[in-house]
This record gives structure tokens, C-alpha cells and sequence, in this order.
């Protein structure tokens, strides 16, 4: 055995321990983490999915460019958007007066910038493989046009809630958008990555993989919940 | 008149699938559209519902034009029922998708599952009530598509080859469900590829090939009752203000049925033979048609023979003149 295979042993060991013990650093970034990433992805899809609709059922001028430009978005890299909030909220940007910098509410920001297009776009895309008949049939049956949206919608749910998951799923993994515009303030804005980052870099190995770990459990769960509203969606076809 | 076609023309890029001049469909009964699949039929009930709109021309339906009602649009759309050819049925139960119109119309919980539980009873799908609705078979969608367009009792019920892909023990189940809806005044417009189905239904057939009009490809159409014969295998046909004819079939009751024109033989003097119809009658009509004449003969309601005009000028027939017409029992097809 090497010594890195025993410090990866030693470190699983004593992970197990803080997080059984439940370790107050853990929980805290546990608690950053599943709040902002949580209101984040509420927001972007509060705001994505409506645009979605837009996009899917609806004919218009640069419809196509739209979405063009909404899948290139889903490969945005998140210290980009850090840096685009970055500009807009430090001290003499144009929301400065705020003073949202280093907050919850500025990683909170960032994150549902980098969600709006997994929202938009998965959700587009999930409307528009839907079978033109669903919003056909509601019509003949004497729908409102309210309720032909909501059938639709309803018809479509599992490949819309994937986009919504997919969106989660991406924010609770994301480091750069977390630590340019939370700042890593321990007790405040310290979620699960950038502890994960602090402490790697202090030689605190224990603590990063317990951290770690309780990441993997969480992006584990949102992909399971991913497989099986696809699998939803299979078996409903 | 339910509904009213003039100079409607649907185009589907550079093709036009439909183009008729003029279609109306009177309110009340069954009226059928029949002709080849791809003809134009599904093309034309789809304006008729209200699902896409037309290129060009008019289409009124139960009084109101589509281009006009705008405001009116809901209000007509839930005087209508509509079941596709390949019917979309919600992912959810099978009660909920019949559940559904009477809802959209705001009639309540109760009274919904009330008549979607009498809808579905009607189309032998209330077994089937909680099933996940994307795990039927073709046949068991189509007739829980059928109990969804019935549930609100439509002015005018819009049915797409109802038939296709359903058992044959309920064939019958949704031929007297269409009667009974006649009979209670809603107007049923059928569309079916299947000609013989046509005129089981109804008299009332239009025929669209290739989008357009064109006359039924049917002659000699029949109505009246069929009633038991002292013959083995045989029936009594006592047509509607005619004569009665001896025919081969096994049903009874009210029936529509033709015979071929070509399968009647015309004679000056009666025929001694197997053929158990001989009718005496007037010629009313001659129609020159090319190599043959189509001959009209009164025999109590008209009748229409092809002969050659060898046989005719042999005969020494024109117009007034008495002859014999003779046909086997066989040659009557019911619908």
C-alpha cells in the first residue's frame, strides 16, 4: 500500500466519523450549499420553463437563433458568470449600492444565470419531442387555452423535470460561480465546494473527503431522480 | 346544415391535399366520408374540428364560420366531440382522459365521473377505468378515445375511422352507439376507408379521392326491411316504397344494400331460370355511356342496368318501353 492509498483510507475513516458525529463545518456547508443551489434552480426554472413554452409552442422571428444561443449557454463556464456578476455587483458596479457581494444571494444570483439556460433549453427540447397531438386532443376536447398549456405541461412532465433536475444537478457541483461571488466566509457563504477547496489546500484531507462524499451522496441523488423520471418517460411512451 | 364547405383548399407546402368545391352536410343523422386512405379525409375533418385552418374558401359549421367566430372559438369547440384516427389518449388513467371534456367545461367532479363512468360503461372500457391509459391496446384506446368524444353529448360528433383496429364484438358496440346518437340528434361525421362500412352507416356518403369530390362509386342503393323467408338461406327484402326481393343474407331489420348494375339481366319476355328475381318494369332512361348504355328502369323505385347497345337495338328498347329485369338473389350486397 502507498502512502497516498493510506491517507485516502485514513481520510474515508475519519470522514465517516464527522459526519456521523454530525460535524457543525459539515452541516453548515451542507446547509449553503443545498440553500442556494435549492433557490437557484426554483428561480431558473420559475423563470426558465415559462420561456421554454415560449420557445417550443410558439412561431416567431428568431426563434431558431434563440435556440442556438441557448444550447451554446449550456456549456457556460461558471467563472465566467462569476465574473460577469462579479462586474455588475462590486463595490462601483451597477448594482454596487446593493451590497450583495460575498452574500448567499450573489452565489444565488451567479448560479441561477448558469441554470436559466439548462432550464430553458432541456425544457424546450422537452416540449417540442412532445407528440403535437397532446395540445391537438386537449383542443377538440373544448380545453381553455389555460388548461391546453397546463395538459401540456402535465404530458411533458418527467422530460421537464429532468431539465429541472439537470439544472440541480449542475449548481450543487458548480466552484467558480460560489467562490467569486460568495468568497468562501466561513459560517456564511462556505458551501460544500469551495470548503471542499479550502480545506484540500490546508492539508485537511478528512475533512475535504467527508465534504466530498456528502457531495457525491447529493449529486448521486439527483441523478437517480434523473434516471428514473426518464425511465418514467420510457415507460409511458 | 351542420356543415358547409365552399371552394375550401388546404395546402401542405406545395401540395394541396384538399380542395372541394362545394360539401354540405345536413344537421341530424349519420353522414359518411368515404375514400382511400390519404384521400383527404382526415385532412377535412381536422378543419371541420377546428385543429388547423384552411388556405383558402369557407367552412361553416354548426352555423358559424371558423375564420369569423374567433371569439366564438371555445364556445363551437365544445359543442363539437372529436376522436382521431390514432387517438392521443393524456398520461394518466383511463377515467381521468374521459373525465376530461366534462371537466374542461367546468361541469364539476360528480358530474364528470358520472357521465365518463355511463361513457365508458357504453364502450365496454369501464373494466379498464384505472388503467394507466398508455398501456392499452390500439382497439381498447380507440373506444376509450370514442366514450371521451361522447361524454358531453356533442352537436356534432366527429368520428376518424372509428373502426380501425376495434374487436369485432365491438364493432357492433360503436355501430349502434353512432345510430343512438343520430337517433338523439346529434349529427355523426364518419370518415372510414372501407366502403361497404360506409354505406352500412348511413346513405348519407360523400367520396373524396385525391381531395376532391367524386361521385360514389355506387349504384342501385337500396333501403328496406329485411324479414325472414320460408326459403332456407334466404330473406325477404321489402324495399322502401318498391318491390320485395329474395336475397341471401343472414341479418334482419332495417337494412341499406345495392345490386351491381351489371349483374342484372334485361329481357322483353320472362326469363324461365335460377335467378329468384324477376321484376317487371318501365325503361325511364337511356344514358349512352361509351361502349354501354346504363339503363334506368322503374320497377317501383328505379334501377339501373348496363347493356350494350347491340342488346338494346336487338331488344328493339327506348324510353316507355316494358321489359323484364331478372337477378340472382346473390346479386343484392347488404351493407
Amino acid at each position: 500500500m502507498s502512502p497516498d492509498d493510506s491517507i485516502l483510507i485514513d481520510g474515508l475513516r475519519r470522514a465517516l466519523a464527522l459526519i456521523v458525529s454530525g460535524d457543525a463545518r459539515v452541516l453548515e456547508a451542507v446547509t449553503v450549499s443545498v440553500w442556494t443551489a435549492g433557490t437557484a434552480t426554483v428561480i431558473a426554472s420559475a423563470l426558465g420553463l415559462p420561456l421554454a413554452f415560449l420557445v417550443a409552442l410558439r412561431r416567431f422571428r428568431g426563434r431558431e437563433l434563440i435556440i442556438t444561443v441557448l444550447n451554446t449557454l449550456l456549456a457556460l463556464p461558471t467563472v465566467v458568470v462569476g465574473l460577469f456578476v462579479y462586474s455588475l455587483i462590486r463595490r462601483g458596479g451597477l448594482f454596487g449600492p446593493m451590497d450583495l457581494l460575498f452574500t448567499p444571494w450573489a452565489m444565488i444570483a451567479g448560479q441561477t444565470i448558469l441554470a436559466l439556460p439548462i432550464t430553458t433549453a432541456l425544457g424546450q427540447t422537452a416540449l417540442s419531442s412532445l407528440d403535437p397531438a397532446a395540445g391537438e386532443t386537449a383542443l377538440t376536447l373544448g380545453a381553455s387555452p389555460h388548461r391546453i398549456l397546463s395538459t401540456i405541461a402535465w404530458e411533458a412532465r418527467y422530460g421537464l423535470l429532468a431539465a429541472v433536475a439537470a439544472a440541480g444537478g449542475r449548481l450543487i457541483g458548480e466552484v467558480g460561480v460560489s467562490m467569486i461571488l460568495g468568497g468562501n466566509i466561513a459560517h456564511h457563504t462556505r458551501n460544500l465546494t469551495t470548503a471542499i477547496a479550502l480545506e484540500t489546500s490546508k492539508g485537511e484531507f478528512a475533512l475535504a473527503i467527508a465534504l466530498g462524499m456528502i457531495l457525491m451522496v447529493l449529486a448521486l441523488g439527483i441523478n437517480f431522480l434523473l434516471r428514473r423520471l426518464q425511465g418514467g418517460r420510457e415507460e409511458a411512451a | 346544415m351542420s356543415v358547409r364547405a365552399t371552394g375550401l383548399v388546404k395546402r401542405y407546402g406545395d401540395a394541396t391535399v384538399l380542395s372541394l368545391d362545394e360539401l354540405t352536410i345536413d344537421s341530424g343523422g349519420v353522414h359518411v366520408i368515404v375514400g382511400p386512405n390519404g384521400s383527404g379525409k382526415t385532412t377535412f375533418l381536422r378543419l371541420v374540428a377546428g385543429i388547423e385552418q384552411a388556405d383558402a374558401g369557407n367552412l361553416k359549421v354548426l352555423e358559424e364560420d371558423w375564420r369569423q367566430a374567433r371569439a366564438k372559438v371555445l364556445t363551437l369547440r365544445r359543442r363539437m366531440g372529436f376522436a382521431a384516427q390514432k387517438p392521443y389518449l393524456f398520461r394518466t388513467t383511463v377515467r381521468r382522459n374521459v373525465e376530461y371534456p366534462a371537466q374542461a367545461r367546468g361541469l364539476g367532479r360528480a358530474e364528470s365521473a358520472k357521465r365518463a363512468g355511463t361513457a365508458m360503461e357504453r364502450l365496454g372500457v369501464a373494466h379498464l377505468a384505472d388503467r394507466r391509459a398508455r398501456t392499452l391496446s390500439s382497439g381498447e384506446a380507440k373506444r376509450v378515445s370514442i366514450a371521451r368524444a361522447v361524454t358531453v353529448k356533442p352537436e356534432l360528433l366527429i368520428l376518424d375511422e372509428p373502426l380501425a383496429n376495434v374487436d369485432a364484438q365491438y364493432t357492433r358496440v360503436i355501430e349502434s352507439l353512432i345510430t343512438e346518437l343520430a337517433r338523439d340528434g346529434t349529427t355523426v361525421l364518419v370518415a372510414t376507408h372501407v366502403q361497404d362500412l360506409a354505406y352500412h352507416l348511413s346513405a348519407a356518403v360523400v367520396r373524396i379521392e385525391h381531395g376532391k369530390l367524386t361521385p360514389p362509386a355506387i349504384e342501385n342503393l337500396i333501403e328496406g326491411e329485411l324479414t325472414d323467408s320460408d326459403k332456407e338461406g334466404e330473406a325477404i327484402l321489402a324495399i322502401d316504397g318498391g318491390p320485395s326481393l329474395e336475397i341471401a343474407s343472414d341479418r334482419r331489420g332495417r337494412v341499406r344494400a345495392s345490386i351491381e348494375p351489371k349483374d342484372i339481366v334485361v329481357s322483353v319476355e320472362e326469363l324461365r331460370s335460377s335467378a329468384r328475381n324477376r321484376l317487371r318494369g318501365t325503361v325511364t332512361a337511356l344514358e349512352d355511356r361509351g361502349n354501354v348504355v346504363h339503363l334506368t328502369a322503374s320497377v317501383g323505385v328505379p334501377l339501373v342496368v348496363t347493356v350494350t347497345h347491340q342488346s338494346l337495338h336487338d331488344l328493339n328498347i327506348t324510353v316507355g318501353s316494358s321489359l323484364y329485369l331478372t337477378f340472382k338473389a346473390t346479386a343484392v350486397k347488404v351493407f
